[in-house]
Order: C-alpha cells, then sequence, then structure tokens
C-alpha cells in the first residue's frame, strides 16, 4: 500500500505532501487542483514497482500525462526548472520503500531509489478513467498498440485489465458478497465475447452500448472483481465514481467501495460529488480506514489538507458552494 | 438572549422577546409552539431552535434519508430508544409548531404584524437545511403562494421562512439584521 506522497514543482505543484489512509483516501477540490495528476502519478509510480515492468517511468508518465514534450510535466515557471516527485510504500514484507523521480523542464529524469522500489512481485493497480471505455473496447486493444492513438494510456490499460477473463476456481466470501452486490443494481451478470461486454439476465445478452452509462461503470467493477485485478492487497484509483451515476444508486455505490477496503483494497478517489461525501460519512464505520484530502489554492498555490472527518475540512469547495445557494436563495426570497 | 444551547444577540430596534415554549402550558393539549417570539417595530420573528449533536457522538442526520437517530431531536422526546426520523415528519413538526403559534395568538388579538419564520439546524449543513427548507416551504402558506393563487387575500398568514444554520444566519444580511447568533460553548 502506498503510505505517502510528495512533490515538487510538477504539474500544478508547488510543494505537496500527503500521507496516505491505508483504506479509502478521498480527494476533494475545485476543478484545476490537481486531483486527477496526483492519482496519476501515484499510479505511474505503482505500475514500475514490479521489476518486470517493461516500460520506464519515463515512457509511462509520457503515455499518462500526453504533454507534448516530458519537460512540461515541470510545474510552468520563468526560465528553466526542475521538479521532483517521491511515493512511499509498505508491502506485506513491512519494509518501507521509497522512490525518487527527478525531471527537468528539458526533459532530463532520473530516479532515485528504482531498486528499492521495484520487486519481483506484479501488482494489482486500476485506475478507473472518468469516461468509459468499457463500450467501446472492441478492436480498441489491438488498435491502441499497433496505431499511434491520442489517448492517455490509462484507457487503454482499463481495457486490457477489463478483458482479462475470470480467475479459476471457488470466489472467496468477500468477492461473493461484492459481485452479488453489483449484480443486484444492475440486475445481471457481465460476460464477454470477442471483446465485447454484455449484460446476461433473464431477458438474455444485452450489449453494453445500449446500457446506460452509470451500470456501465458498475459492470467494468463487476469485471475487475471477477477477473482478481481488484482484491485484497490491489490498489485502486477511481476518477469521479459518481460520474453518470444516478443519486439514488450512490448509497449501494458507496456500499461497495466500502466493502471493497474491508477486504483489504487500497482506493483513491477524486470526486465533487455532495452526496457521494455525505453517503460515505453515514455509511463507514468506526473501523473503517478512511481519509478525506482536500485540495484548494492559496495564493495562486495548491495546499492540502488531511482530515478523518468529512465536517473537519476547512475548505470543502462542496459546502461553500451550498452555503453560498443558501446565502443567494435568502437574498432572493426575503421580504422587507 | 440565550435558548436552548443558542445565544441571540438581538438589535437594538427590539421591542420584546417571548420565550413562547414556556408558556406551552397555555395552549391546549395536543399543540405546540415555536420556542421564541421576537417583535420588532414592524413585524415578528418566530424563532424554532433544533440542535442535533455531531458525527462524533454517534450522530446519523435525520434529515438524509430514514437514518438512525440518537439526538436530541424533539420528534423523538417520547420514543423510548432512538427511532427513526424522516425529513416528512420534521417538516410536518415545524409547520405545526407555526401554525399552533399562529392561532393562538390571532385568537388573543396579537398577530397585528407581519410574520416571519426563522428554523434554525445546527448539526446540519447547508445543503440539508436548503432541502429541509424547501420541503417545509411547500406545505407553509407563504405571502408569494398567496399572492400567486389568490389576489383577493388582504391578510397573509407567513410572510418570510427560512431553515439555516448559526454560520448562514451570520452570514446573511436579511437575518443578521435581527439579531446575530452563536452556539454556546
Amino acid at each position: 500500500m502506498l503510505t505517502e506522497i510528495k512533490i515538487d514543482n510538477i504539474t500544478a505543484f508547488e510543494n505537496l505532501d500527503i500521507k496516505l489512509s491505508k483504506g479509502i483516501n478521498v480527494f476533494i477540490g475545485a476543478n484545476g487542483t490537481g486531483k486527477t495528476h496526483l492519482m496519476k502519478l501515484m499510479y505511474a509510480a505503482m505500475l514500475v514497482a514490479d521489476v518486470s515492468s517493461k516500460k520506464t517511468l519515463d515512457q509511462i508518465l509520457q503515455n499518462i500525462f500526453l504533454p507534448d514534450s516530458l519537460g512540461r510535466l515541470v510545474k510552468r515557471s520563468l526560465g528553466r526548472g526542475s521538479g521532483s516527485f517521491s511515493v512511499y510504500r509498505q508491502d506485506d514484507d513491512d519494509t518501507p520503500r521509497y522512490m525518487r523521480y527527478e525531471l527537468s523542464s528539458l526533459g532530463k529524469s532520473q530516479t532515485i531509489n528504482h531498486r528499492i522500489w521495484t520487486k519481483k512481485q506484479s501488482y494489482n493497480i486500476v485506475y478507473i478513467p472518468v469516461k468509459d471505455m468499457l463500450a467501446n473496447s472492441p478492436g480498441f486493444k489491438s488498435l491502441y498498440e499497433k496505431r499511434e492513438l491520442y489517448f492517455e494510456s490509462i484507457y487503454a490499460d482499463i481495457v486490457d485489465l477489463a478483458l482479462l477473463p475470470p480467475l479459476k476456481g471457488h470466489a472467496s466470501k468477500e468477492k461473493t458478497i461484492l459481485l452479488d452486490l453489483i449484480q443486484q443494481i444492475i440486475d445481471g451478470k457481465v460476460i464477454k465475447k470477442d471483446e465485447k461486454f454484455y449484460l446476461k439476465n433473464k431477458q438474455g445478452n444485452l450489449e453494453f452500448t445500449l446500457l446506460a452509462e452509470g451500470y456501465r461503470k458498475l459492470g467494468l467493477l463487476y469485471s475487475l472483481i471477477q477477473n482478481g485485478s481488484i482484491s485484497s492487497g490491489s490498489i485502486l484509483f477511481w476518477d469521479e465514481p459518481e460520474a453518470n451515476l444516478n443519486p439514488k444508486l450512490t448509497q449501494q455505490l458507496v456500499n461497495i467501495i466500502l466493502e471493497l477496503q474491508r477486504m483489504g483494497t487500497q482506493i483513491f478517489i477524486a470526486t465533487h460529488d455532495y452526496v457521494f461525501l455525505k453517503e460515505l460519512e453515514l455509511s463507514k464505520k468506526k473501523e473503517d480506514a478512511l481519509m478525506y484530502h482536500s485540495l484548494y489554492k492559496e495564493n495562486e498555490e495548491i495546499k492540502s489538507q488531511s482530515v478523518e472527518n468529512l465536517n473537519e475540512i476547512s475548505n470543502n469547495v462542496i459546502n461553500d458552494t451550498f452555503d453560498s445557494l443558501v446565502g443567494r436563495a435568502l437574498g432572493f426570497e426575503w421580504e422587507d | 438572549m440565550e435558548k436552548d444551547g443558542y445565544v441571540f444577540d438581538f438589535s437594538d430596534d427590539i421591542v420584546d422577546i417571548i420565550s413562547f415554549d414556556e408558556n406551552e402550558k397555555l395552549l391546549c393539549d395536543g399543540m405546540k409552539s415555536v420556542d421564541i417570539i421576537a417583535e420588532f417595530p414592524n413585524e415578528y420573528l418566530f424563532l424554532e431552535l433544533k440542535k442535533y449533536k455531531d458525527r462524533n457522538i454517534d450522530f446519523k442526520c435525520p434529515l438524509w434519508k430514514e437514518a438512525k437517530v440518537v439526538s436530541n431531536c424533539p420528534l423523538l422526546k417520547n420514543e423510548k430508544i432512538s427511532g427513526l426520523a424522516s425529513i416528512n415528519r420534521i417538516a410536518k413538526d415545524l409547520r405545526q409548531k407555526y401554525f399552533d403559534t399562529f392561532l393562538y395568538r390571532h385568537i388573543n388579538g396579537r398577530n397585528d404584524k407581519p410574520i416571519s419564520y426563522i428554523c434554525v439546524v445546527e448539526g446540519c449543513d447547508s445543503a440539508l437545511t436548503t432541502r429541509l427548507k424547501d420541503k417545509v416551504s411547500m406545505i407553509l402558506p407563504l405571502k408569494r403562494k398567496m399572492i400567486k393563487e389568490n389576489d383577493e387575500w388582504n391578510y397573509f398568514i407567513l410572510k418570510n421562512f427560512a431553515v439555516v444554520n448559526v454560520k448562514s444566519w451570520n452570514k446573511s444580511p436579511q437575518l443578521n439584521r435581527y439579531a446575530s447568533c452563536s452556539i454556546v460553548d
């Protein structure tokens, strides 16, 4: 699991140090405060943690962020500059591991502690982007491999993972609970045929292109749990899980996320949704590991605040918006 | 004035303040009352005060679906154990408090100025107070609704209605001119 990330002068960040929860980490903040960038940096670092990884961190960062040149990832300032990010991790062997990636605006880079960071172990690392990809999966994988497609690699990665066949053998109790939960919501199972996804139920097979976008997202989750991509020890990055989902389903979505955490998955979520945050607050139990990380701008610099309880956040842009609505409604409706 | 865990520092033009719920015995059985009536030169302010414990003390806001509640919510006073409270029950309760108080004072010839009704709900964020305000507004005969439905009204039952927490109260120029509001430490 990841335990900490420090960033200096990379993308939107000048100086940031965030200690992470072993369970659920929720990033909130206005647009442009770097929630997605933060998750992508950690995702990239974990992709090279497996010693057999074929790509360098340079290549991964290039493919994930698609900058015109790698040096563009250094926070923009006058003249030449440099930046770095460090990620800390603790595996089951309890050995603290750490890597630091340094980059100049000319694109020169070096990774410090690379040997300590990598291990002969395959990690289950999943990044679920905001946009659904399952409906567009047929042919996408081979096209992405053969052609220069201007798609961030997270889209190809998620299609790759979703297409993996289910694991052999009996499913664990936790896994069965989770799959049942999702099955109840989407009213069926997810099956794959020739890189196409279908929802299978009593009425037959329904193509994913005909399925509501919100359900596709849960269908993706079903596939990832079924094929073991998300399991105990996995790290899941999920950008705006609430996107395209009716708030009515948020309670079930939150239950699934909490169950994943209880199963031992470390989860990173970026959200803009009040209902999602409120459901999480009301559904979490004392023993659940959960941290909220609020990102906000102060004097043009992005800062962070990490707390365990939602009401302790002093810079909650979502609540501030509701406060402002109350004030404006009073001003509009109140008669002298 | 200190009342039910709140402190109100009323503006200088206040004419009279009545801690009205202490007069509840004057009302008939089954009638309810608002907590405070503040009289200003040109209007009355009916204040209903609710205070829900925060999450740290095993709190689940009753406005949120049908969550289990461990709170000092007046709705639950007579229930043996913490029970279920819904936004509808709270809305109806707020409506009854207003109407019973209005009726009592009307019969006694005290409704001689327009009335604004404010419910202060600490422990709920602005999203929840907005939802509750919308819900209660639907079942209250607000002046603007009365005008819309029938322009022959020459007497209005309720001029303004708001549900706010302390932060919103103090930020609002409309409410701040009556009083500033804070929580007893």
